[in-house]
């Protein structure tokens, strides 16, 4: 009886055991690797050149080859980056030392990528994308890939612009009867490198005196020749009370020329009680108009 | 007389109840790149005309007030952060289609991202065939729709979208240690729907946020 008890106890452990080891693998990633720095910038005179290291971990059980390549990046209106072939010049500046490295199991790789400035490249920034892509086997009838993107940006030598445009500045309803105001705000990156914002709407009444200053978020980094489309939001503070016709000013400070750009945008304010109040005295102007042609018909 | 106080008076509510709605300004400025401050930040803000300073190594050299700086060598300036990407499997199958039920298959993206600026993954590239792309936000059953819901701490949308390029899935503007982002394929077909198989490719990216 204590041998079939045991027996039991021990094929428990086993069942146990298969069920562990079969969610391991079932949540064990596949196609798993790394790539370091994430990040790089790089000052560079035209005619210069210069050698990037991307460093590329294979994590995954089996060996590994990887396609090497070069992207330009733009970055789309939320601010985030978007890799594409053929939307910059420079990619055709920078070119990895090898079109593909095998890389073993559980191995690091450091790989060059060759930087060569054309002697009359313009001076500015330029925006580009060292990718790393596992390269699939024929008998793999894989759909669906990864890769990881290091980012690069090119300061080309010389004289460069910063001007940062608002497009667009305006309420989303002109009229408004809430105590939260919301704004579309598009902006362009019209210089030739990137720049930091910071800003702040200011909310003024009919005679121009300010009532409240309040800091709105215009995101990350802004780079060279993007646009950004943000619906900032105003919180009205206590010291809007009464209906009428109120200015909103967004003031925007950039870039390390310290420069502010600003827009004006007008929202008539007219709060609930109001509307109430209004309506009161039209129904009161009503009846008014109409006791008096009853009168003067008698 | 009459007239023209009437016309001014027009003139004067119209200003008042369509004011312009945005007065942009815009001002610029040339500098020159001073590579130091690059990577410093806001170290120049004197304004005016400025040249790119290089220096030699990773050590910047001093700034000067001069709007002009000689140009000594190559500076560069890397995040040594650790980007990593998984993917629990490499082929969505959604089988054979029917007009009653929508066809379903998940894939699970898990990404560590140590950089201060988290990461970003996105669709990068598409091809091959595919179903019409869904577009009213849900693959509904009986219609032809094709699609990708995105699930996980990080998703970019709570609804079904159309695979395209540059289609943002998860992003994350702090690190990020090991964040799955489950990516849900769906298709449905309709009564003219053409028969035969599709298949596709797609490439997802990753990189760090800028």
């Amino acid at each position: 009886m204590k041998d079939l008890n045991r027996l039991f106890k021990l094929s428990r452990h086993l069942i146990f055991l298969l069920i562990f080891f079969s969610l391991f693998i079932a949540t064990a990633p596949a196609r798993a690797f790394e790539i370091s720095p994430v990040k790089s910038l790089l000052t560079i005179d035209p005619g210069a050149s210069q050698t990037i290291i991307v460093k590329i971990k294979n994590t995954e059980k089996n060996n590994l080859t990887f396609k090497l390549n070069v992207l330009g990046m733009m970055q789309d209106e939320n601010g985030l980056p978007i890799f594409s072939r053929g939307t910059d010049v420079a990619e055709n500046w920078v070119y990895p030392e090898n079109n593909s490295a095998d890389i073993k199991s559980g191995e690091t790789k450091s790989i060059n990528f060759i930087i060569k400035i054309p002697v009359d490249a313009v001076s500015g920034s330029y925006y580009l994308g060292l990718a790393v892509e596992p390269v699939l086997k024929k008998n793999d009838q894989a759909s669906l890939t990864t890769r990881l993107v290091s980012l690069l940006t090119l300061q080309v030598k010389g004289t460069v612009r910063e001007s940062v445009i608002i497009e667009k500045w305006a309420p989303v309803n002109a009229m408004a009867d809430k105590k939260i105001w919301k704004f579309d705000l598009n902006l362009k990156n019209d210089g030739t490198i990137e720049v930091t914002m910071r800003a702040a709407a200011a909310i003024r009444n009919w005679r121009g005196e300010e009532i409240f200053s309040e800091p709105i978020v215009l995101g990350n980094k802004f780079l060279a020749g993007s646009k950004r489309v943000l619906h900032p939001e105003i919180i009205l503070k206590n010291g809007i009370g009464l209906p009428g016709l109120y200015s909103a000013q967004i003031k925007i400070n950039y870039g390390l020329t310290n420069q502010t750009v600003s827009a004006i945008a007008y929202v008539w304010y007219f709060p609930r009680w109001s509307k109430i109040i209004l309506g009161i005295i039209i129904l009161i102007l009503v009846f008014l108009i109409f006791w008096r042609v009853k009168r003067v018909k008698r | 007389m009459r007239k023209t106080s009437l016309l001014l008076i027009a003139l004067l509510l119209g200003f008042l109840l369509f004011p312009s709605i945005s007065r942009g300004t815009m001002s610029s400025t040339n500098y020159t790149i001073f590579a130091d401050s690059v990577d410093s930040g806001g170290a120049l803000s004197t304004g005016g005309t400025y040249t790119l300073q290089d220096t030699t190594g990773e050590s910047p050299v001093g700034s000067s007030t001069s709007s002009a700086y000689e140009v000594i060598g190559g500076y560069q300036a890397m995040d040594w952060a650790i980007l990593t990407i998984g993917i629990d499997t490499a082929t969505i199958d959604l089988g054979t289609l029917s007009r009653s039920a929508v066809a379903t298959s998940s894939a699970v993206v898990t990404i560590t991202a140590d950089a201060a600026d988290g990461y970003v993954l996105s669709v990068a590239s598409i091809s091959g065939t595919s179903l019409t792309g869904v577009n009213d936000g849900e693959v509904s059953a009986g219609q032809e729709e094709y699609g990708v819901a995105v699930s996980g701490p990080d998703a970019a949308f709570n609804d079904d979208r159309a695979i395209a390029a540059g289609l943002n899935l998860s992003s994350s503007s702090t690190p990020a240690t090991e964040t799955q982002t489950t990516l849900t394929f769906k298709a449905s077909i309709s009564s003219a729907s053409v028969m035969g198989g599709r298949s596709q490719s797609i490439i997802l990216t990753a990189s760090t946020n800028l």
